[in-house]
């Protein structure tokens, strides 16, 4: 073995474990990057409960960046980030439901985006977008999911699907069903 | 009925007051990765709590069981606690017959007694 080769040999070895660090960093950016569309999700998956959905996201973080959840592809990073967030969100519900039913808790948790956030919108903008977070947590799970998942995070019916592990048809029932309760809704709060 | 376009309007300022009011990544990482480092630091407590537990609940039986057995005699010292007042002991009773000997023995041996005398 020549010194040359030897020294290829050697430098390839020290940067051998390189990769892994790269791609947990690239894991991380990723999230980064999607990370306010993701909290926009948690909260719709927590019935807008600011403190849930905050546990929901460090928790899916927590399984994606551990690798205890794992990207295989077939989908859209995004819509399997959307996955995973919806499947722990479901839970932390359950959870809390039970730990509410156990203490009877009373309180609703609803998060109508607070006058802080509301300094770009006008009064008009920020009672719109809260009548719409009010008519939402009315709707039935899966209606205010692909509502969401259409309108807020631009999805196609087909991608929503996939995320809340439905057929395309379920998805569809779900979209107009949902469309026309919401109009309901929000007329009524019009009228109120 | 409500145009698409309004209601993708509506959610659009839902979202950007979502997004003004959402906490940065940094904050929601940084809380992931003290939770993942309490979970790892916890891990070692857990195992060792198992592995005490495990140890007791081993030594807690073979205590149980050491001290069942030491308690119980055997079937063969067994007496009955009415056994004094019968005059044929439980051991007696208990013997097998003998080789030679018949069930009727003690009748036979009644009735050539009788006719002896």
């Amino acid at each position: 073995m020549t010194g040359a080769s030897a020294t290829l040999i050697s430098r390839m070895t020290a940067i051998e474990p390189r990769p892994v660090v790269t791609e947990r960093s690239a894991l991380e950016s990723d999230l980064e990057s999607l990370h306010t569309e993701s909290w926009g999700w948690a909260l719709s998956c927590c019935e807008r409960d600011r403190e849930m959905a905050q546990e929901a996201l460090q928790t899916a973080y927590l399984r994606i960046i551990s690798g205890r959840a794992r990207f295989d592809g077939k989908s859209s990073f995004k819509t399997w980030v959307f996955g995973v967030i919806r499947m722990i969100a479901r839970s932390e519900r359950r959870r809390a439901w039970l730990w509410s039913s156990r203490h009877l808790r009373s309180d609703a948790a609803l998060d109508v985006p607070d006058s802080a956030s509301r300094i770009e919108m006008t009064l008009e903008d920020a009672e719109r977008s809260e009548s719409l977070a009010r008519a939402l947590t009315a709707l039935s799970p899966r209606q205010r999911e692909v509502l969401q998942l259409v309108f807020y995070h631009d999805l196609t019916i087909e991608d929503a699907a996939g995320v809340m592990r439905v057929s395309v048809g379920s998805a569809r029932t779900h979209y107009d069903r949902g469309k026309k309760a919401l109009a309901r809704l929000l007329t009524l709060e019009e009228t109120e | 009925m409500r145009a698409d376009e309004e209601l993708r309007a509506q959610f659009g300022e839902l979202r950007r007051a979502d997004e003004a009011g959402a906490p940065a990544f940094s904050v929601v990482d940084r809380r992931r990765a003290v939770r993942s480092s309490v979970a790892i630091h916890r891990q070692p407590g857990t195992w060792l709590a198992a592995a005490a537990a495990a140890i007791v609940a081993v030594v807690a039986t073979q205590r149980f069981r050491a001290a069942h057995e030491s308690s119980a005699s055997p079937v063969a010292n067994w007496q009955s606690p009415t056994g004094s007042l019968v005059p044929t002991g439980g051991r007696t009773v208990l013997a097998p017959p003998p080789l030679l000997s018949s069930v009727l023995d003690g009748a036979t041996s009644s009735v050539l007694w009788h006719k002896g005398d």
